[in-house]
């Protein structure tokens, strides 16, 4: 399986990294905005995408504009504060899938892997 | 009567704040957190080494700053990454920043009715350093022990309009 992290805290992508690699997931990308996201979607096969919302240069909704540009179906999920919640529903009318609550925890990642993915973990 | 408002509404964001942070460090540390403090913050009040600050607007407008001595921070990134870090690097900045952020944010849902939209943390780092607040404003400070150290929140806020 192949997924793409975007987040601007280093922390957080560190910490989805370790927590999908316990998950026995090797082919990880991760991007600190948009614009690196974008270009590592082009160059890779991404089965599942996870996307910080609030996050400088590009936001996490004109990142799912740009992906659902170029792929109207690859699961994309957003990763928000609790606070941003309210967005969820415009981000749904733009084509996002699902939606994760800062902080995760490594049940709740893996129960949206499980939700949007054929997968085993 | 500007300032007796401000002060209102700063001590009605106080037990949304506070829950907030206890349910961060319970949640990202599985840390339990004691309060030591709540008060008024003086304006000469040095904050710890490592501070985030989160401006938030909407039907009132304000800053949120959530401040680590460094082995607080040092000792949250071990605890996070199972890293050992001994010097402020941008991992450890951007932890403090990412902590700020998710308070700030579980702060915010708790208090839908000021309809509050949240900037991205900045993060000042230094010994001894202050953060002003706006002169009509009555910022509260907040200090807290934790498993992985001290640490102190400061937040401010003035109605709008």
């Amino acid at each position: 399986m192949n997924v793409l992290i975007v987040d601007d805290s280093e922390m957080t992508r560190m910490v989805a990294k370790k927590t999908l690699k316990a998950l026995g997931i090797e082919n990880i990308h991760e991007a600190a905005d948009g614009q690196i996201a974008i270009e590592l979607f082009k160059a890779n096969p991404v089965d599942v995408v996870f996307s910080d919302w609030n996050m400088p240069n590009m936001s996490g909704l004109e990142l799912l504009k740009e992906i659902r540009a170029i792929n109207t179906t690859v699961p994309v999920i957003m990763i928000t504060t609790e606070g941003s919640r309210g967005k969820v529903m415009e981000a749904i009318q733009h084509g996002v899938s699902d939606y994760l609550v800062k902080p995760f925890t490594p049940v709740g990642l893996r129960e949206k892997l499980a939700k949007w993915v054929q997968t085993t973990v | 009567m500007k300032t007796a408002a401000s002060a209102s509404l700063t001590s009605q964001i106080v037990n949304p704040v506070i829950s907030a942070t206890v349910d961060t460090f319970s949640m990202m540390l599985d840390s339990s957190i004691t309060r030591t403090g709540l008060g008024l913050k003086r304006p000469d009040t040095s904050f710890y080494d490592i501070t985030a600050i989160i401006g938030l607007s909407g039907k009132s407008a304000g800053s949120f700053c959530l401040s680590f001595p460094a082995t607080t921070a040092y000792e949250t990134v071990h605890r996070m990454l199972d890293m050992e870090v001994r010097e402020i690097t941008p991992l450890v900045c951007d932890t403090v920043g990412e902590f700020a952020n998710v308070i700030a944010g579980s702060a915010k849902d708790k208090l839908a009715s000021l309809e509050l939209e949240m900037g991205l943390p900045n993060i000042v780092h230094g010994t001894g350093h202050n953060v002003e607040f706006p002169s009509n404003s009555q910022p509260m400070l907040a200090t807290f022990d934790s498993e992985v150290g001290p640490f102190m929140l400061a937040f401010g806020f003035v109605e709008r309009g």
